[in-house]
């Protein structure tokens, strides 16, 4: 027998239906054998959707290299901003810019974060939006610069995360040379502080690698990460930040 | 420091709380024993007493299917709804192709239940083998709306190149179509019906095909809003049409009252899949005479057809069957038609089989130049094998769907082993970069007991044009980890 009334899809179980699929770069009808990869995703809760994503060779930035392009939409994701580049040096930078992710703050601030590297070093490159991530500021070095060619069983430095408490408070992690490392900035991403290891890899010790951090902003901060070595698992490690 | 998972190979997690002392971790797992298939593991945290006291698959699909599953994305409204992403070339019990497609899992119970795998990206039924989507991040702003985007292959019917671009979906507020099939005359509930549900608008939802169950109902939840036409077929009573209209949050309900089919002449039967015997539902049957289409009608329930409307003819004559049913392979079968009689056609249908290729390069290490004549073997399959070129290039075709070792050894190098899945259809990249064997290698290291304590820098240019240089430990007998160097192929093809 059949009961009949308003259905909440989303509760029902039975799963939700999806949009059909859009192309949210702007360049996708004109761009050729361009790759555009890793899209990262974020909401500020006020309405605007930001989505950064890494392109090889693209028009939009250095034809040579990789830079990071983003996309904004107003309109719950209806449509979407033409591509920008996010590096503000993406059109003479040579550098290799990969693996974005960024995230809101408050009071219309966005951070970005992503892999900067080229033959000689890596770190991890930052960037700040004050203007709800329509515009950008130039990039700036969050760790410190490694060698490229560095040692270490896992890649040299990858996987940028961040999260914010909504108040002023970013924690950022990134794996490094085998270990996560970890930075905090009390002034919604004006400045950081020095960045900390969570758990370091001497060379006999397995990697650890792709840390995610979220907050319930009430001061409980988790990073999990995976750890690759005799005894795989996914780690997770909490970080109490007490602010003065 | 605590461990969520451990002693299996747990890779990509994602981290969400509801700020309400709930916290959930999803990632992938890959089971042990030699089985390298990744399945999806979530676990929860409850009051922030970081415990993560569940940790198991969200859903029974990740028991028995038979493809990798790569975690993707996780989000909650913090209203008790959490959405995953995931994906994989699983073809969720022959629904979608085995190209990387992208999937959504939601609850509403706060992670207690969670639905079966839902396609996020729209194209996932019906692109081709080679149009992968992956990689796909999720947000919500916490007010119903959840956007995903993703990478993607797939041209959107050539409106946009097929390089790799950014796609996204958002969800959308849907309507139910409910239903129930009776018999005009009897009231009795009609059980074998197959309702293939069309919209007028044909790029805002494709077709569905809906069985009637054991009582005769029919559901279609999540359809968007628009005009449908629903074409209901049966082996036992006649068809039937009927136009609805589907709203955002309400459900239709359609009453089908049918009758029964006269049944004096035609062609009827089942159909069965090859590898187990079950029923196929939805197979659409297409009937030719001499070459002209004739009638078509959908297997329901039971796997059974019936045409019973083909014209009366004065002699027998051959007609031709064709089923298709997406992801097996179609099949063509001859029937001898006598007028005034009623032919029995059962038929089985099989997997789709499509070869695909592994191609590819192998280059020095040393000076990042391509090895000409370095043999490629594909290890346990007869050793198919072919060589490189003069350019170091090479390529196998012809490559059933599966997972592969695949080794690359050359005079003067060190070899080199990799594991990869070849898609049903598809083609895959797999470039080798061999290290010259010198004074200093590891084939000339024999620090007995000590071999273990070798690093090897081991550097793969990515097919993304990425170079990424990777230290793995040699083992006991000198040899570089094939584990490692998967894990060095992954970390390129997930940049």
């Amino acid at each position: 027998m059949f009961i009949l009334s308003s259905l909440n899809t989303f509760a029902s179980g039975a799963g939700i239906h999806w949009s059909a699929a859009k192309a949210l770069n702007s360049t996708a009808a004109d761009d050729f054998q361009i790759d555009d990869s890793a899209p990262a995703i974020g909401n500020d809760g006020a309405g605007t959707w930001l989505t950064v994503w890494q392109a090889h060779r693209s028009t939009v930035g250095n034809e040579t290299d990789w830079d990071i392009l983003f996309a904004r939409s107003t309109d719950k994701a209806a449509s979407w901003s033409a591509v920008a580049s996010l590096n503000t040096d993406a059109g003479t930078d040579s550098t290799n810019d990969t693996a974005p992710f960024a995230a809101a703050g408050s009071s219309s601030v966005w951070l970005a974060f992503w892999v900067r590297s080229d033959i000689t070093n890596s770190f991890i490159a930052g960037a700040r939006s004050v203007d709800g991530g329509q515009s950008w500021n130039a990039p700036y070095a969050l760790s410190t610069p490694v060698p490229t060619t560095f040692g270490y069983s896992v890649s040299i430095m990858d996987q940028p995360h961040a999260a914010s408490d909504g108040r002023g408070t970013w924690v950022a992690v990134w794996s490094q040379q085998g270990g996560i490392f970890w930075t905090r900035s009390t002034n919604n991403g004006v400045s950081w502080g020095a960045p900390t290891t969570l758990i370091t890899t001497p060379r006999t010790l397995p990697d650890n690698v792709q840390p995610r951090v979220s907050t319930d902003g009430a001061g409980n901060w988790l990073v999990v990460w995976s750890h690759f070595g005799a005894l795989n698992g996914i780690y997770d490690d909490r970080i109490i930040l007490r602010i003065p | 420091m605590t461990t969520i998972g451990a002693t299996r190979r747990d890779l990509e997690p994602r981290l969400a709380t509801d700020a309400k002392g709930t916290w959930t971790v999803t990632w992938s797992r890959g089971d042990c024993c030699g089985n390298e298939e990744t399945d999806i593991y979530f676990g929860q945290s409850y009051s922030n007493d970081f415990t993560f006291v569940k940790r198991y698959p969200p859903h029974p699909h990740f028991d028995t299917d038979t493809e990798g599953d790569a975690c993707s994305a996780l989000a909650t409204d913090t209203l008790g709804n959490w959405l995953m992403l995931f994906w994989t070339g699983d073809t969720i019990d022959g629904t979608f192709g085995a190209d990387y497609d992208i999937f959504s899992l939601c609850s509403a119970d706060n992670g207690e239940t969670w639905s079966a795998p839902q396609p996020v990206n729209s194209t996932a039924a019906a692109d081709s083998p080679s149009d992968h989507d992956t990689a796909a991040d999720l947000t919500t702003d916490g007010r119903g709306t959840w956007v995903a985007a993703w990478r993607s292959y797939n041209s959107l019917d050539n409106t946009i190149g097929s390089d790799p671009d950014i796609l996204f979906a958002t969800t959308a507020v849907t309507g139910t179509l409910r239903g129930v099939v009776q018999d005009a005359a009897t009231s009795a509930l009609v059980d074998c019906a197959a309702l293939v549900i069309t919209d007028v608008e044909p790029d805002i939802e494709a077709m569905r095909i809906v069985p009637a169950n054991k009582v005769g109902e029919f559901e279609a939840p999540n359809l968007a809003p628009g005009n449908y036409v629903i074409r209901l077929y049966s082996a036992t009573h006649e068809s039937a049409v009927k136009s609805v209209t589907i709203e955002e949050g309400k459900t239709v309900f359609v009453h089908f009252p049918v009758n029964l089919a006269t049944f004096t002449q035609g062609i009827r039967g089942v159909v069965t899949d090859v590898d187990n015997g079950k029923p196929l539902v939805g197979v659409h049957v297409m009937a030719s005479i001499d070459g002209t289409p004739t009638d078509e009608t959908y297997t329901c329930g039971d796997g059974e057809y019936a045409f019973r409307n083909l014209p009366t003819l004065k002699a027998s004559v051959s007609v031709k069957l064709q089923f298709r049913l997406p992801n097996y392979t179609v099949k063509d079968q001859d029937v001898v038609f006598n007028p005034g009689a009623i032919s029995e056609a059962d038929t089985q249908l099989s997997k789709g089989i499509f070869p695909g290729t592994i191609a590819g390069s192998a280059v020095s290490s040393a000076t990042n130049e391509g090895i000409p004549n370095v043999r490629i073997t594909l290890l346990g399959r007869s050793n198919i094998s072919t060589e490189t070129n003069a350019a170091g290039l090479y390529a196998i075709p012809a490559i059933p769907e599966g997972r592969y070792s695949i080794d690359a050894s050359a005079k003067g190098f060190q070899s080199s082993t990799v594991s990869h899945s070849v898609p049903n259809g598809d083609s895959i990249e797999v470039n080798f970069v061999l290290t010259p064997v010198s004074a200093g290698m590891v084939g000339d290291v024999n620090l007995d007991n000590l071999l273990d304590a070798v690093d090897v820098q081991l550097v793969i240019n990515g097919a993304l044009g990425l170079a990424v240089a990777f230290n793995v430990d040699t083992d006991n007998d000198g040899q570089i980890n094939a584990v490692d160097v998967q894990r060095v192929i992954n970390a390129v093809l997930e940049r």
